[in-house]
């Protein structure tokens, strides 16, 4: 049965990309353009991994990721960040008050082999 | 790379905000040193668009400027109206450490931020303060009853940074939380360990090799 994975992303160009990528790759996937859409896919799709962009509108991937972590049904859900702004690795990283880390971060511009080892290593 | 610069100046007012926020993201590449790119980022903490303030803070705490300058900029922040700029805003002062006692205040008054993640980052951030933030040690035994298990885990371990012994209400409010069946194993175990650090530096003041 192929794995599922939910792509956040407010820009359509990269989420239209990530889903082409994981799909040949043999992924089942999902789409969602902000935190509020996110979290009503990861409860109708049941994603194995989410790929999460953090500048979004609505509730940004900073809102999103910190109430999926909080929630007792999705938090054991692994979430990979993708994200430009690099300022944000230090800021996940940093251990603070119990809040979780998330499973990996990829910087964009991404290389697909780095993001695909990352997302194969997630749903094993 | 003076018309670099000089393009960037112009894209970071440009009427398209990912235009804008792409520029507060890159001029500091190209312009750290520069007093008009430290000007026009400035500028920027007020733009209209939340992730454009965001990102122009970010670029800002790369330049490395005097504390002072960077706790006045930052401080306003704390009351910005996205969520992810007031929680950002209190994480940069908290790499401050106790450089950043001036903010104490506004921290303690984000304490009660509708936010749980910003109420546990300002927590957090008073604790890197140190003895500093030592005015915050009640409104942060209030967050000891917090509904999110994070910021009562978060002010458990800023109280045990910043109080001593001399303060019997922190003591007593951290034994409570260790005594507390109803509160979660994560926040006894931060509380149990707030009490050893601030018995363990009373002992180093009062008996110091």
């Amino acid at each position: 049965m192929a794995k599922k994975v939910l792509i956040v992303d407010d820009e359509e160009d990269v989420r239209t990309y990530l889903n082409s990528l994981l799909s040949n790759n043999g992924y089942e996937t999902e789409m969602a353009e902000d935190g509020e859409d996110a979290f009503r896919k990861v409860k109708e799709f049941g994603p194995n991994v989410v790929i999460l962009d953090i500048i979004m509108p609505n509730q940004s991937g900073v809102g999103f990721y910190r109430n999926l972590k909080k929630s007792e049904i999705y938090s054991d859900i692994p979430v990979i960040i993708l994200s430009g702004v690099t300022a944000y690795k230090d800021f996940f990283a940093r251990e603070r008050g119990g809040l979780p880390k998330p499973q990996e971060f990829v910087e964009k511009p991404f290389s697909t082999e780095d993001l695909l080892s990352k997302v194969e290593a997630c749903v094993k | 790379m003076k018309k670099a610069i000089a393009q960037l100046i112009r894209d970071i007012k440009d009427e398209d905000c990912h235009i804008r926020f792409a520029a507060a993201r890159t001029l500091i590449d190209v312009g750290a040193g520069n007093p008009v790119v430290r000007d026009a980022l400035i500028d920027a903490l007020k733009d209209s668009i939340w992730f454009v303030r965001l990102a122009a803070l970010q670029s800002l705490l790369d330049i490395r400027l005097e504390s002072d300058i960077i706790i006045d900029k930052i401080v306003p922040m704390l009351k910005d109206e996205h969520e992810d700029v007031r929680e950002y805003a209190a994480f940069a002062i908290s790499d401050m450490g106790q450089k950043a006692v001036q903010a104490v205040t506004a921290l303690t008054a984000a304490l009660s931020d509708s936010v749980w993640y910003v109420r546990a980052t300002v927590a957090w951030a008073l604790g890197e303060i140190g003895a500093g933030a030592r005015d915050a040690c009640n409104p942060l035994i209030t967050c000891l009853t917090d509904s999110e298990i994070e910021v009562r885990i978060s002010a458990a371990r800023a109280l045990g940074t910043i109080s001593s012994t001399d303060n019997k209400d922190v003591i007593i409010a951290l034994e409570k939380v260790v005594r507390d069946n109803s509160q979660l194993p994560e926040a006894k175990e931060k509380a149990r360990e707030a009490l050893a650090r601030i018995r363990s530096s009373d002992v180093q003041r009062n008996f110091p090799l």
